[in-house]
């Protein structure tokens, strides 16, 4: 058989064995090593080069080539087509079965929707500022002129820790404390946990959260307390959101007024926080002239605009730890 | 307090729905809720009972014949009050009453019914279903019900804030009402009556501040009967039942202009005098509610100069009280200081109508009209007789203040320009006395709104009139700036961020636990002096036992792989007063269970204390890169347990779950692991600057040692050489694989450390790394006895 006959023959078997092309990696490196290897038909086709004479030989080297080149290409478009169908041809590998998945973690809806709040307010040029939850009666009551035998002393029912020592029913103590370490001006929110002395129902709870602000400058008037809430309001509940101004009464604002806001559901109000124009007793309290110093603050419970925001029915749902709850704030 | 609507027409006119009039007061700053409103409905008339027979098959039921204004019909009713000649309302066939109730011709026990004898509950009117409702006589059979009983019962329900003692009253509210329809306000009669006898009795004040007023008179000839009609139904509108004719009077200027007064059976008090004065120990009094009470030393006191004959300002007592037999009364109509009264009411833990009022404030100069209109009503409706003159003991006038309204102060807190005519007419209407002069007024408020001491306090009044809807709102943002990043606490979000990433969810729990629970971590616990209930008695120690808790109810709510975690404040005490409690913000994680469960590709991996060790060691070491020590400890939390040390500072503690609190704690939890930490130790670690460290170029260096040693060799500690002795080119070496094998011998191990070598310089070779190696295997062996393993 000549150089060229055989030649032709080790195509023509390549192409056979390449047409059933193996999976596994030790049958096609075995193919590989049969063909291209060093001691590989092709390399010993080159070895026969030696018996040619001098004429022959630049052709025969050049269908060599060809045949090297040819086969090794074949062999990699085989090997890449191979590799890129590769799942479909192993048995052993099922995609279909469920990933590895880690556990799953979330934050609560409480700090989700405390996060916004204090996102929304950061935006306008609030600070944050936070106090103790165990207070003096000065700074969570009197000196936010809750006279000390007064009936607002009723509008929230404080638990003791001694006559003289509080779990604070607001986060209004820290704009004492606030007001007391710096001077004016200041723009604050102060969100924190407070505490009530009252039954445990689907509405209420013996604690909650709140966030208070506070801003003291020159010349504040309500229409800009109007203007910073209508943001915040908007802002939380969508710009469509219909609201209102209602005159109400603490003791540490005047005017004082609560903002509604309308459920379409309910077909009804619905409180969502307190407001004012803080009291000029207050900056006597803590030595801002208020001749000089006006100021507005408000007040809101994270629960409660987190009840509204979610659809929550029950208060409770809050502190009961219950993974079927938390997992669906995502 | 409830308002009835028809009442409040009596002063002032208007025209809105109930609900148009519950919002209108609301934006008035008086919160009010629809309390009764009697939707229209059809087939519901007045009816009267024209005669009532016993079923025949029932002993319970009557058979009683209906008048509808047009026809009778037979309806067989349950009600025990049911008789013949009462005016009732009548439920028709094809009527529907509230919860959507629709009657229709039925047979009970063989007697057939057609239609209904209500009830107030079946009306919706109130709760009240033992028997029908009988209504006055004067009502024409076939009337409407909805339009005959409609508009006497529509009431609002109001929520007063503490500083609006004058809208305790039906005139008060009416007033609000006038000032913003700007309307004036029409007074009920109260003339004063010329006595037809001169009777008197000593009125003295032991201190006049305790009681600044006292006003008495007596009337005798009183006839006590059944309130009139008009009467008994303002009184059920405003959520009162009548008593009698005189009782009613005194309620019923109480609920129409807000002042208290009292009546005493004049007859049976011992002494014909009265001395207002604070009691002495060990006083008693009997009071109203038939009720033996114990009177504090220093309570303010109504006497007949000796005994006590009411509770002054909270409640009259039951030996001078009025009964069906009463003839002559004395009236009593004062004004006493709120704080005195609010202090008393406290002491003996009860509230009244009258101590609400007086606490807040009443009018010391309504004190005449409120006498005048109940000896005007008694006059009226029991035909007695004044026969005193009125006693008024006033010895010093008190007076309003005069305030200076600025319009340059108004209109800065209101942010917009209020026109002088508005401000002038809704002052004086709200009864206030006022000058002008170059922009500014002189006010003087009136007495019913003891509220009012400030410019501030009038700065209100106007703007709440005006309409909080009609102050525009300012879009502007003012201010300056101020440097800093907002949140101070800003260094928090990591370890949520890092935490939820690690796959635990946060929860939020309750504050407030039990005195063993709140103990449970050896710390003394904050104890509240009044709390809810003994289950919440105690500030949390600890955040543990409330993650124990949440772990224990969603097991038993069939979730088993659990990884939670709380951050949130903790409290202890170590002694009195605030300046000895401490407060600490605390991040505490849980986990039971498995991390991974067994699949397909994997054998799962249990939670254990390596997992929670793993946790931290990410938290504090790689994330934030302090150095964390977890030394073994003991902390009654924990069976095995480690204290948890951040750059040096104990900072909390971390292990397994002591059985010992599972069992106290109540769960049926096999076993749990945690943490617990708190910041202040090494907060403000967390404040130093990141700086960029160049990435190293050069390639790192393995190397595997594997040595065999006791199996009492911590291996942590050889670790620790390891690195000590791995100078600044040691770059990681951890230990990789742990092997037993008796051919090494008894209670042998032979474990595997890898080490990595890397410079930040240039690239390692064979000399540099080899004296190193060299040292460490010499230490090694030689400190823990230990042998290099080829």
């Amino acid at each position: 058989m000549s150089l060229k006959d055989k030649i032709e023959s080790v195509r023509n078997q390549f192409l056979a064995d390449i047409e059933s092309f193996p999976t596994s990696q030790k049958e096609i490196e075995d193919l590989r090593v049969t063909y291209l290897g060093r001691k590989g038909q092709v390399a010993s086709l080159f070895s026969e080069m030696g018996s040619l004479s001098a004429e022959e030989r630049p052709d025969a080297g050049q269908w060599l080539n060809q045949l090297k080149t040819e086969l090794a290409k074949q062999f990699e478009s085989k090997v890449d087509e191979m590799d890129q169908g590769s799942s479909g041809n192993d048995l052993f590998l099922d995609p279909t079965l469920p990933g590895i998945a880690p556990p799953l973690g979330s934050m609560h809806p409480l700090e989700r929707t405390l996060q916004e709040i204090k996102d929304i307010f950061t935006s306008i040029g609030f600070h944050i500022a936070y106090g103790p939850e165990i207070d003096d009666d000065y700074h969570n009551f009197s000196a936010l002129n809750f006279p000390e035998h007064h009936p607002a002393r009723d509008m929230q029912d404080t638990f003791f820790v001694s006559p003289d020592t509080v779990l604070r029913t607001h986060t209004s103590n820290v704009q004492i404390h606030l007001m007391e370490n710096e001077d004016p001006p200041i723009r604050h929110i102060v969100p924190g946990r407070v505490y009530r002395n009252e039954a445990i129902s689907f509405k209420s709870y013996c604690l909650f959260h709140q966030v208070e602000g506070i801003y003291v400058d020159k010349n504040v008037s309500f229409g800009e307390l109007k203007g910073v809430l209508e943001y915040f309001v908007r802002q939380m509940f969508g710009p469509k959101v219909k609201m209102r101004f209602r005159p109400s009464f603490f003791p540490f604002t005047e005017p004082s007024a609560e903002v509604d806001i309308w459920s379409t559901e309910r077909n009804q109000w619905l409180e969502i926080l307190g407001c004012g124009m803080v009291d000029p007793a207050v900056f006597d309290n803590v030595g801002y002239d208020s001749s000089i110093w006006h100021g507005y603050a408000f007040g809101m419970g994270v629960e409660r605009i987190a009840m509204l925001k979610y659809k929550i029915d029950d208060i409770r749902h809050f502190y009961q730890g219950d993974i079927r709850f938390l997992e669906q704030f995502k | 307090m409830i308002i009835s609507k028809q009442w409040l027409k009596d002063f002032v006119s208007f025209d809105y729905s109930t609900e148009e009039l519950a919002d209108m007061l609301s934006l008035l700053g008086l919160e009010a809720e629809v309390d009764t409103e009697i939707a229209s409905m059809k087939h519901v008339v007045i009816g009267k009972v024209k005669k009532t027979e016993k079923h025949p098959n029932a002993d319970k039921l009557k058979l009683c014949t209906i008048f509808d204004g047009i026809d009778t019909h037979q309806v067989v009713c349950g009600a025990p009050n049911v008789d013949a000649g009462q005016t009732i309302v009548f439920a028709k066939e094809g009527a529907v009453l509230p919860g959507n109730f629709k009657l229709k011709k039925v047979t009970i026990r063989g007697v057939e019914s057609n239609g209904m004898v209500c009830s107030e509950r079946e009306l919706g009117l109130s709760d009240e279903h033992e028997g029908i409702l009988v209504l006055d006589d004067s009502l024409e059979a076939g009337e409407s019900f909805t339009d005959a009983i409609g508009p006497l019962r529509a009431s609002v329900e109001l929520d007063i804030t503490p500083n609006r003692p004058d809208a305790f009253s039906h005139l008060g509210v009416a007033r609000d009402i006038a000032v913003k329809t700007q309307q004036s306000l029409t007074l009920p009669k109260a003339l004063p009556i010329k006595p037809t006898g001169d009777k008197t009795i000593p009125i003295r004040m032991e201190n006049a501040e305790d009681c600044p007023r006292y006003i008495g008179g007596i009337m005798e000839n009183i006839s006590i009967g059944p309130s009139p009609q008009w009467m008994v139904d303002r009184l059920q509108a405003a959520g009162q039942r009548s008593i009698n004719n005189l009782v009613d009077i005194s309620n019923y200027v109480l609920l129409e202009l807000g002042h208290p007064t009292h009546i005493f059976d004049y007859d049976k008090l011992e002494q014909k005098e009265i001395l207002v004065r604070r009691s002495k120990s060990d006083e008693t009094i009997v009071t109203l509610d038939e009720e033996k009470r114990k009177v504090s030393e220093g309570q303010l006191l109504i006497t007949d100069g000796k005994t006590p004959i009411a509770l002054a300002g909270i409640m009259g007592g039951l030996a001078s009280a009025v009964s069906e037999y009463t003839t002559s009364v004395l009236i009593e109509s004062a004004y006493f200081d709120p704080v005195v009264i609010r202090k008393g009411a406290k002491s003996l833990s009860m509230q009244t109508e009258a101590s609400k009022r007086f606490e807040r404030g009443v009018n010391p100069n309504g004190a005449d009209f409120a006498f005048w209109r109940v000896v005007n009503l008694i006059k009226e409706l029991t035909g007695g007789e004044l026969t005193s003159p009125i006693m008024d003991a006033y010895p010093t006038e008190i007076i309003a203040p005069s305030i200076t309204l600025r319009k340059s102060e108004l209109n800065l807190i209101a942010g917009c320009e209020i026109e002088n005519t508005f401000i002038e007419s809704t002052l004086s209407n709200l009864g206030f006395d006022l000058s002008f002069s170059e922009n500014e007024w002189t006010c003087s408020p009136p007495t019913f709104r003891p509220d009012i001491e400030r410019e501030i306090d009038i700065i209100e009044e106007v703007i709440r009139v005006y309409g909080y809807d009609n102050i525009p709102t300012d879009d502007h943002l003012y201010g300056l700036y101020r440097i800093g990043h907002p949140d101070p606490e800003l260094y928090l979000n990591q370890f949520r961020q890092l935490m939820v990433g690690f796959g635990f969810r946060q929860v939020y729990n309750n504050s407030l636990q039990n005195e063993v629970i709140s103990q449970l971590s050896g710390k003394t616990a904050i104890p509240m002096m009044n709390p809810l209930s003994t289950e919440m008695a105690f500030l949390r120690t600890s955040l543990l036992p409330g993650l124990i808790h949440n772990i224990d109810f969603n097991i038993n709510n069939g979730t088993s792989d659990l990884q939670l975690f709380e951050l949130g404040n903790v409290h202890h005490k170590w002694g009195e007063g605030l300046d000895n409690l401490d407060e600490s913000l605390t991040l505490a994680g849980i986990a039971t269970g498995n991390y991974s469960s067994n699949s397909v590709h994997d054998t799962g991996v249990k939670h254990s204390i390596f997992t929670i060790k793993g946790f931290l060691s990410q938290m504090i070491e790689s994330h934030l890169g302090f150095r964390l020590e977890l030394m073994e400890s003991e902390y009654p939390g924990f069976s095995l347990c480690w204290s948890v040390v951040i750059n040096g500072k104990q900072s909390g503690f971390m292990g397994e779950i002591a059985p010992t609190w599972l069992k106290r704690l109540d769960t049926n939890i096999s076993s749990a692991f945690g943490f617990e930490f708190s910041f202040k130790p090494w907060q403000n670690m967390l404040k130093g600057k990141q700086i960029f460290k160049p990435i190293t170029a050069y390639p790192k260096v393995p190397r595997s040692l594997n040595f065999v040693m006791d199996e009492s060799v911590r291996v942590g500690k050889v670790l620790s050489i390891i690195k000590q002795k791995g100078k600044k080119l040691l770059v990681s070496a951890k230990p990789d694989d742990i092997f037993r094998d008796k051919k090494m011998g008894e209670n042998k191990k032979s474990v595997t450390f890898t080490l990595e070598f890397q410079s930040p310089v240039k690239t390692l070779e064979d000399k540099d790394v080899t004296p190193i190696i060299d040292e460490i295997i010499d230490v090694v062996s030689n400190q823990f006895d230990a042998k290099l393993r080829s």
